[in-house]
């Protein structure tokens, strides 16, 4: 137990990956290996103990410490946390106990979690007896059902991995299986953990309903223009067997679904399980004939047609959706790739192959197909790319062939899959904030907002009277011409070209909110993004994605910069009506 | 009978005695002021007058200039002045500090300044131990006056800190430590592990440390670091610097290192997690509640005032002991005299029979 809070207490105080791993490491070599085991088990959130409410665990405290209640209150909101508060008015233990991790679990708090009876509270103020503050915080936390380390599936897998001597994608897949089977833990779990691959059923995923390790996926940097050289042949042409396949690219959560012997997973890059946020995904997958793994993306699925990745978010922030909130948000799989079919691995597979297996899967479901070209030549390739936005794209991805599923670790142009976003969409806007940061005073550039004009300007007249009405504060009419801001970026420019802004802009301050300086209207920049959705954090009802400054567009009149229609036309159709109807 | 006026009021420049006419820790310059200790919201410059424990006299001039008007006591020697009896004893927070014993019309004050004093029996190592002095009104500070602040004992803190520092020092890195250059640097410095590297002092802690082994406080050698720090002679050292220097040019020229703040407030989590060090230690030279309640106890006062931090919280927690606790009240008088420019008052006497005027 100590060891455990003391890691708690370490990863709480630590932002740092690298010091968080060190301190997790630190704790496999120092702890029990049955001890370790419960840890791991706790940190990956396998256990949920829930044995009072919050209210409950305040009067056992305020019995055991004889303060006054409002003394307890006032304490507590100093502290900012229930648990810690109790764990910390308590005077320090009496009679303090080695008692380790897994026996506090085992032995204590599980039987009381499972018996129906509450147990008195001289129970609970003789264990915090035993305990110091960095244990009682843990306690508390398991009592309430608010233990909730600070310490993402990532680090928690590249410490294991490092520790136990492993690749961190085959640590994922032993984690994963030791999640699924919900198992209460050992120290045998643990020397399985670090046993040498193949070692475990779980290092075969299709068994265990795992996911395999994602092909990764290179992006070709927007800013710089794509040789299409680099592409020396495409397989709709003469040599097809060695030629570059092209896909559509879409702008969704990458996932691969497995659908086991007992049911299905929906698997992410970061190794966490999605099902119960998407159970229209779940009941389409049942479909599938089991010891099928599919890679692909999942998507909000609007009028026929992909939404942007804003739109997923909002879904993957809901835990459970209800029907409601899946009816408005339908959430949609596509699949790219089969990586299993039948429980037979497909990976060795050449791609070619693998896609007709899968289009033959999927060949009555063809709308949970990912879109693939059969292009001939450069000007084909080209004009499927300015298409892109048209389809629903967020670009396109290279993949040979004839190669493999790309290993994890796969590096170089033909090892990979190579992703070439879509022409970048591009408005002129208006500089309306900027932010002015104390730690970054040495270098030029601060944190700009850029606003769109409400309706299209008449001329730059009734620019000049609202940017007056502006300067005097005045609010502007229900119906007058105001800007709304709808991209919030940092830098992207020369220094000398960022030197000058900040020079302009210091000159123009309007206002202060905090270390935000409302400015006045004077300077249009050009400005790059590759989607646009609706969104309520900005005062225009848009947000974009990727924005990057491109310049500043020296003698473009103000009235002439980007207008709220421009941007709504930039949306796709379903959203567009969304945003008209928000603005109403 | 008509209750004491009381000796010691609130007044815009600070603490004031009407009886004896001075200010205790006074914010704004004055012609007579009793300082308790050193720390810059205690001791301002320009006094015409300063009277404070001998033993603090050479932090007070590396502080507040070598020409300070200073008249040095010692611990527990008593003054007379205008009928009221003044003598220092030590509070346990920083080298010098005091605790102010006021005695007038049979009636005991003690205006304790900042202290330190906890649950566990132990002192800070740098200066004499908090003297608990009976009185009939205790004026206690009350920064860490919540149940939650409960110090670990040091032996324990310093055995993190120099645990912390091994580690660094195993892979070659320096370890800032962060603390206020005169008190709390000091105090880290003794509990350091002398075995475990080489210990370097920011330039704004070397002086404090020149007058702490002058007052008689053996601190571990150490080096002083210039304006551009060059620590490739000791590589895994310790530096003591004061927390400002985090993320300042000066920190980043110490190259690889990692950072810690020394303090009470890294007691609670999100204290830690406020600051921006990568490490935090719970060492403080304030009291903590137990030792609040322990000095409170200890001074047998019938009236307890509560000044510098938790006031409502303390005020009502001592009512309900059944104490007679309250904040300082403003001065009676509607016009207080205005601190006219004039020579330099004369040193206070000695009290002409010790004892006598208890």
């Amino acid at each position: 137990m100590r060891h455990f809070a003391r890691l708690c207490a370490e990863l709480d105080a630590q932002d740092e990956t690298e010091a968080q791993q060190q301190a997790l490491q630190a704790y496999l070599g120092r702890a029990a290996p049955e001890d370790a085991a419960w840890g791991l088990h706790m940190l990956l959130g396998c256990l949920r103990l829930r044995v009072m409410t919050p209210a409950a665990l305040r009067a056992h405290a305020l019995a055991a410490c004889g303060l006054p209640s409002w003394l307890f209150d006032t304490s507590q909101q100093a502290v900012g946390d229930l648990a810690e508060t109790v764990a910390r008015v308590l005077p320090p233990p009496g009679r303090p106990s080695r008692l380790g991790l897994a026996q506090w679990l085992t032995d204590r708090v599980l039987p009381w979690s499972s018996a129906a009876s509450s147990r008195p509270a001289a129970q609970l103020a003789a264990w915090w007896d035993e305990l110091e503050a960095d244990e009682r915080i843990v306690l508390n936390q398991w009592l309430v059902g608010r233990f909730r380390p600070r310490v993402s599936r990532r680090v928690l897998q590249q410490a294991v991995a490092d520790w136990a001597g492993l690749a961190p994608a085959l640590v994922a897949q032993r984690l994963a299986a030791w999640v699924q089977a919900a198992a209460l833990p050992h120290a045998q779990a643990l020397q399985a953990l670090r046993a040498p691959s193949g070692a475990t059923q779980a290092d075969d995923p299709g068994l265990a309903g795992q996911a395999w390790p994602f092909a990764p996926l290179r992006q070709i940097q927007p800013q710089q223009p794509f040789q299409l050289p680099q592409l020396p042949s495409l397989a709709g042409g003469p040599d097809r067997a060695q030629a570059w396949r092209v896909e559509g690219q879409y702008d969704g959560l990458r996932v691969q679904l497995v659908r086991a012997a007992d049911g299905v997973n929906i698997w992410t890059q970061q190794a966490e399980l999605l099902n119960d946020r998407f159970p229209e995904v779940l009941v389409w997958a049942q479909r599938l004939a089991p010891g099928t793994v599919l890679d692909g993306v999942l998507l909000v699925w609007q009028q026929g047609r992909p939404a942007a990745l804003l739109q997923l978010q909002a879904r993957l922030k809901l835990k459970a959706a209800s029907r409601a909130q899946q009816a408005r948000l339908p959430v949609r799989f596509l699949a790219f790739d089969i990586l299993r079919r039948g429980g037979q691995d497909l990976r060795p597979w050449p791609l070619a192959r693998r896609r007709q297996a899968l289009e033959a899967l999927l060949a009555a479901q063809a709308d949970h197909l990912a879109q693939a070209f059969d292009l001939r030549d450069a000007a084909g390739l080209a004009a499927c790319h300015a298409e892109c936005r048209q389809r629903g794209l967020a670009g396109l991805v290279f993949k040979r062939a004839d190669a493999r599923y790309p290993e994890a670790a796969a590096t170089g142009m033909e090892a990979c899959w190579v992703a070439w976003p879509a022409p970048a969409l591009e408005v002129d806007a208006v500089l309306v904030y900027a932010r002015f940061d104390h730690d970054r005073r040495s270098a030029p550039g601060s944190e700009y907002t850029l606003a769109a004009w409400s309706r299209r300007p008449a001329d730059g007249a009734e620019v000049a009277a609202a940017i007056a009405a502006l300067e005097r504060q005045q609010a502007p009419a229900p119906d007058g011409l105001r800007l709304l801001p709808f991209a919030r970026l940092r830098g992207g420019l020369p220094d000398a070209d960022l030197a000058w802004i900040d020079e302009r802009l210091r000159q123009t301050v309007l206002q202060k909110f905090g270390p935000v300086r409302s400015v006045k209207p004077s300077l249009v920049l050009g400005l790059a993004f590759d989607a646009i959705a609706r969104s309520a954090r900005h005062g225009s009802g848009l947000a974009v994605q990727g924005a990057r400054l491109l310049g500043v567009r020296h003698g473009l009149p103000l009235h002439l910069a980007v207008c709220l229609d421009d941007l709504q036309a930039l949306l796709a159709p379903a959203q567009a009506a969304l945003v008209a109807d928000a603005l109403r | 009978m008509a209750k004491a006026p009381d000796l010691l009021v609130a007044r815009p420049q600070g603490l004031y005695c009407p009886a004896g006419d001075f200010y205790i820790d006074p914010s704004r310059p004055v012609h007579r002021a009793v300082l308790t200790h050193a720390h810059a919201d205690h001791a301002r410059a320009g006094h015409r007058h300063v009277l404070a424990t001998a033993v603090s006299e050479g932090v007070l001039r590396s502080r507040l200039g070598a020409q300070l008007p200073l008249q040095g006591l010692a611990y527990g020697q008593r003054l007379v002045h205008q009928g009221v009896q003044i003598s220092l004893h030590p509070a346990g927070h920083v080298l010098g500090s005091a605790q102010v014993r006021l005695a007038h019309g049979g009636h005991v004050w003690v205006a304790s300044g900042d202290y330190f004093l906890s649950e566990h029996d132990e002192r800070n190592p740098t200066c004499e131990p908090f003297e608990p002095v009976p009185c009939d009104t205790f004026i206690t500070e009350s920064t860490f006056g919540l149940p939650v602040y409960r110090w670990p004992a040091q032996a324990r803190v310093f055995a993190q800190i120099n645990a912390w520092w091994r580690a660094n020092a195993a892979v070659g890195r320096i370890s800032l430590l962060l603390a206020y250059s005169f008190g709390k640097a000091q105090r880290l410095l003794t509990g350091l592990d002398p075995q475990a590297g080489a210990v370097l002092v920011h330039r704004a802690v070397a002086p404090i440390n020149q007058a702490y082994r002058a007052a008689g406080v053996a601190l571990p050698a150490t080096h002083t670091l210039g304006e551009l720090p060059d620590v490739a002679a000791w590589p895994g050292a310790l530096v003591v610097a004061p927390p400002s220097v985090l993320g300042s040019a000066w920190a980043r020229a110490l190259g690889e290192h990692r950072s810690a703040f020394a303090s009470g407030w890294m007691q609670l989590r999100a204290g830690r997690r406020r600051q921006r060090a990568d490490a935090g230690f719970v060492l403080s030279d304030h009291a903590d509640w137990p030792g609040l309640q322990r000095a409170i106890r200890a001074s047998r006062a019938e009236r307890i005032i509560v000044t510098h931090g938790q006031e409502a919280v303390m005020v009502r927690w001592l009512a309900e002991q059944g104490l007679d606790a309250g904040v300082l009240r403003p001065e009676p008088a509607a016009a207080a005299p205005a601190d006219v420019p004039g020579p330099a008052p004369a040193d206070l006497q000695p009290a002409p029979a010790p004892g006598a005027a208890d």
